[in-house]
């Protein structure tokens, strides 16, 4: 999480801190305690908060290609700039991954495609896709952990991913408003690793999940809701 | 109170059974090293939390590096009392002006353990475990700390404080040590102080 610190944001020390001080177990298990804090906070940006929904620039190299970052766990989107909003880029599976040292260079070979757009949507010939994004296209090294784009006329652009949150910073920071999740998952990780007493792992699971449900409440924006439902619909009358 | 009005309370007592006989204070100290460690480990099995009271301070402790083996370490200021803890008798470290949680036990195996997880990357937590005679820190340890040196609370024996020197019992515990010394001396004979070829 970027940002300053303030009331609404703590760090992990004060997150497993605050554990060992309000439960019985001894500060010789802090590290452990730790540890479930980072795993528990990953878990929250994946499957609760959009607290760990990033938007950052990135540059490519001159392949078009973006290393991911480190604290990805799932890519979203990619954007441009496109009158003073956003535009996605469109995924394909055709674009080759390819790539060859060549005079101490990394460059994608001529017969892959280097240096030049991807055939899109022109249709001149039944085998070929349909529909054309201007933009560009991308595809996803996920073994490289890279990104390949084509077709693109910029080097800069906007991906939309959901962040581990950790080490994003040099200081990672946890919002406050999933602490009580993150203690309970604590608590229940420390039941299932014996650290604490194993009876105690229904108690704090459904304190868990019952964390997680506000936490999905606490998401729910009207606002956003209704736009959504109104970007289904178009202007035409009906009479 | 002091060690050495305690062992003089002990000797009085055992004293009333026979005027003429006598604990020598050494024998009267050993049987106060066991009942101080007893006392200690009882506190420490009912509440964990309680061992506090038992603690002294040792200030500055100077933390040498460990260049060939890239690590920090501290000699232990005193001998300890082993508790079957992580830290054993080390109860707690610390910076000399801080009075933050930075220093946190665990055993060797977890410190071995933890260098491939992220918690060792995140975090400036300063780990350390506790080794025959010395404290070994993790790699949070830094040079400015080091050469300012850290305080550590530790549960010592009983021989280990110096005779004038206020034994930290709370209140109401000195009865309860003081008559577990007496447990453990009876049945044992004193020795006549009035014929020395006698005991």
């Amino acid at each position: 999480m970027v940002g300053q610190k303030s009331g609404a944001l703590a760090t992990l020390k004060e997150v497993s801190d605050g554990i060992l001080l309000k439960s019985n177990i001894p500060e010789s298990k802090a590290v452990q305690v730790k540890q479930f804090v980072i795993d528990g906070y990953r878990e929250l940006n994946l499957v609760v908060s959009d607290e760990g929904r990033v938007r950052d620039l990135f540059t490519m190299d001159d392949n078009y290609i973006i290393e991911l970052p480190d604290d990805l766990l799932v890519l979203y989107d990619i954007y441009v700039p496109y009158e003073n909003g956003i535009w996605s880029l469109t995924q394909r599976k055709d674009i080759p991954v390819i790539t060859e040292t060549l005079l101490g260079a990394e460059v994608i070979p001529d017969e892959w495609g280097g240096g030049r757009d991807i055939m899109h949507g022109t249709g001149a010939y039944y085998q070929t896709t349909g529909g054309r994004n201007y933009k560009g296209y991308y595809t996803v090294d996920s073994e490289k952990r890279r990104i390949h784009f084509r077709n693109m006329d910029r080097s800069e652009v906007m991906l939309d991913y959901g962040t581990s949150g950790i080490e994003r910073t040099e200081t990672t920071y946890i919002p406050m408003k999933i602490k009580p999740a993150l203690e309970a998952y604590v608590m229940m990780e420390a039941s299932a690793f014996g650290i604490i007493n194993i009876n105690e792992y229904e108690l704090h699971k459904d304190r868990y999940e019952r964390q997680k449900s506000i936490l999905r409440l606490l998401d729910f924006n009207l606002t956003a809701f209704t736009d959504a439902v109104y970007e289904t619909m178009n202007g035409s009358y009906k009479r | 109170m002091t060690r050495n009005a305690l062992i003089e309370l002990v000797q009085r007592r055992l004293k009333f059974t026979d005027s003429k006989k006598q604990f020598p204070a050494l024998y009267v100290q050993g049987a106060m090293d066991i009942a101080w460690q007893q006392i200690i480990y009882q506190t420490y099995d009912e509440d964990f939390q309680d061992i506090n009271f038992y603690t002294k301070k040792f200030s500055p402790v100077a933390v040498v590096e460990d260049v060939e083996d890239e690590l920090y370490y501290c000699d232990l200021p005193e001998e300890m009392i082993r508790l079957p803890r992580i830290g054993e008798g080390v109860i707690a470290v610390n910076q000399l002006d801080s009075r933050d949680s930075d220093f946190k036990p665990l055993r060797e195996q977890d410190f071995r353990l933890m260098s491939s997880q992220e918690v060792f990357r995140v975090g400036g937590e300063i780990y350390y475990y506790v080794g025959y005679k010395r404290i070994y820190f993790g790699e949070s340890m830094t040079n400015e700390i080091a050469i300012t040196g850290v305080e550590i609370d530790m549960c010592i024996p009983f021989s280990k404080y110096d005779l004038d020197e206020e034994l930290p019992l709370p209140s109401g515990q000195s009865n309860v040590f003081v008559e577990m010394t007496l447990n453990y001396l009876a049945g044992t004979p004193a020795v006549n102080t009035e014929n020395k070829n006698s005991s």
